[in-house]
């Protein structure tokens, strides 16, 4: 294997829970909850923190599941702030009220990405799977109102896409700083439905004209992010910006993962319960295993783009063919980008119903 | 650990340059472009319409991305 020059991260995701109060059929967790039932305690979270600090990690994202279905997100980002960390919640809102987010505002906490499904509720709450909507309203005004940073998150898919103009006009008067507008990642609920969210390509044409429209109208006052489907661009993302190289994920379990994606693949990961993160990000196997370029095959291997897109999306790959060696079936030179180009052909066609988790939490 | 200063947005980091942190940390709130640009020129002893221009530039780009406001028009 390439000796690649290993720096430490940049950013931490602290996947808290995987517990949820929606049922998004976008959700890009694992299908089996389960597995992730035996959480971190706040002490392992806080000792994270501060060995993630002295590695040289800059930002804190608390995320999950719901991470606010732990009761004490406050203990967490309070010692993330200690140890100078920028500290970003990411929430659906759902159970965020204006006495909680002054809470978390004491604790330290820096800035609030709440996810929206849609402009109108009935839309929205079929999407969530839950009556969700006015209440993310709701806690967006008061993330405003206590002083904090506020970014709108929408996942995008061929049930919302048509409302990008209006989502973008929403987050404006909701006075958030920053919209991003990401179309779906297809790993766990999203790849099993798959076929009900891909949107159309004239759907993410007319979407991508309308951001743009709103870029130029709105200037500096919000900022816009529109992230193209990779189903459409026949080019792989640079997945993480590289396998092991700005970001490390921690889920549920203390599982230490390059992405939150990784657990899905056939890899020995090791646990913040029993090693240290810097351990954990310099010398453990999976966090070694697609480092640098020597894991590659062909195509890849020979490609000039090799050390740009890194080949793409490992998780996808894995999901997609078998093998996360292989070319990101995204890349119009995988030889499995049929499967890519199939879908998108069957996006014409009437989709078929969405697959929501059930509701009933499973003892595990 | 880093040696270098960043800037931390909210979903990612913008690494500055030396000169650059230099003239954002002259950036606070009460000083205006030409006092910035003034104390830069002297202290690097170069001539002012250098540094304005640079200045300007990282400053137009910061703005551009809704990380630097002004209080009122700069004049041109």
């Amino acid at each position: 294997m390439t000796a690649a020059r290993v720096d430490p991260p940049i950013a931490l995701l602290a996947e808290l829970t995987y517990r949820c109060p929606l049922r998004c059929g976008y959700c890009s967790n694992p299908r089996d909850l389960g597995r992730y039932a035996d959480e971190l305690s706040t002490a392992d979270w806080q000792r994270v923190a501060r060995e993630a600090a002295s590695l040289g990690v800059l930002q804190f994202h608390l995320s999950g599941g719901e991470p606010l279905i732990r009761t004490d997100v406050e203990d967490i980002v309070h010692a993330a702030r200690d140890a100078q960390l920028y500290t970003n919640l990411i929430t659906s809102a759902y159970g965020l009220d204006a006495a909680r987010v002054a809470a978390l505002r004491d604790a330290g906490l820096d800035h609030v990405q709440i996810s929206l499904q849609h402009v109108r509720a009935e839309a929205a709450d079929v999407i969530a799977g839950t009556a969700a909507h006015e209440k993310k309203l709701r806690a967006a005004r008061d993330v405003k109102s206590a002083g904090l940073a506020l970014s709108i998150n929408v996942v995008l898919h061929r049930g919302n896409l048509d409302a990008v103009a209006e989502l973008i006009a929403l987050a404006d008067d909701l006075g958030a700083e920053r919209i991003e507008l990401a179309n779906t990642q297809y790993h766990g609920w999203a790849l099993a439905n798959r076929d009900a969210l891909l949107p159309t390509r004239a759907q993410l044409d007319r979407a991508a004209a309308a951001a743009e429209d709103a870029r130029v109208r709105i200037g500096a006052r919000m900022q816009i992010l529109y992230v193209l489907p990779d189903y459409y661009t026949d080019a792989p993302k640079p997945c993480m910006g590289g396998w092991g190289r700005r970001f490390v994920t921690i889920v549920p379990d203390g599982t230490t993962l390059p992405c939150p994606g990784a657990h899905e693949l056939p890899l020995a990961f090791d646990s913040v319960r029993q090693h240290s993160l810097r351990e954990i990000w310099f010398e453990s196997a999976g966090m070694n295993a697609y480092r640098g370029t020597g894991w590659m095959l062909e195509p890849c291997a020979t490609c000039d783009q090799r050390t740009v897109d890194h080949g793409g999306c490992r998780c996808q790959s894995f999901e997609l063919t078998g093998d996360a060696r292989t070319a990101d079936p995204a890349c119009a030179l995988s030889p499995a980008h049929s499967i890519v180009v199939a879908a998108r052909e069957r996006s014409v066609l009437s989709p078929p119903e969405m697959l929501y988790r059930v509701r009933a939490s499973r003892a595990g | 650990m880093r040696e270098s200063h960043v800037l931390l947005l909210p979903e990612s980091v913008l690494m500055l340059t030396a000169t650059a942190f230099e003239t954002l940390e002259l950036c606070d709130g009460a000083r205006t472009l030409e006092a910035i640009v003034d104390a830069l020129a002297t202290r690097h002893r170069v001539s002012p319409a250098t540094v304005e221009r640079d200045v300007r530039a990282l400053i137009e780009r910061l703005r551009g991305r809704g990380l630097i406001e002004f209080d009122g028009e700069p004049t041109a």
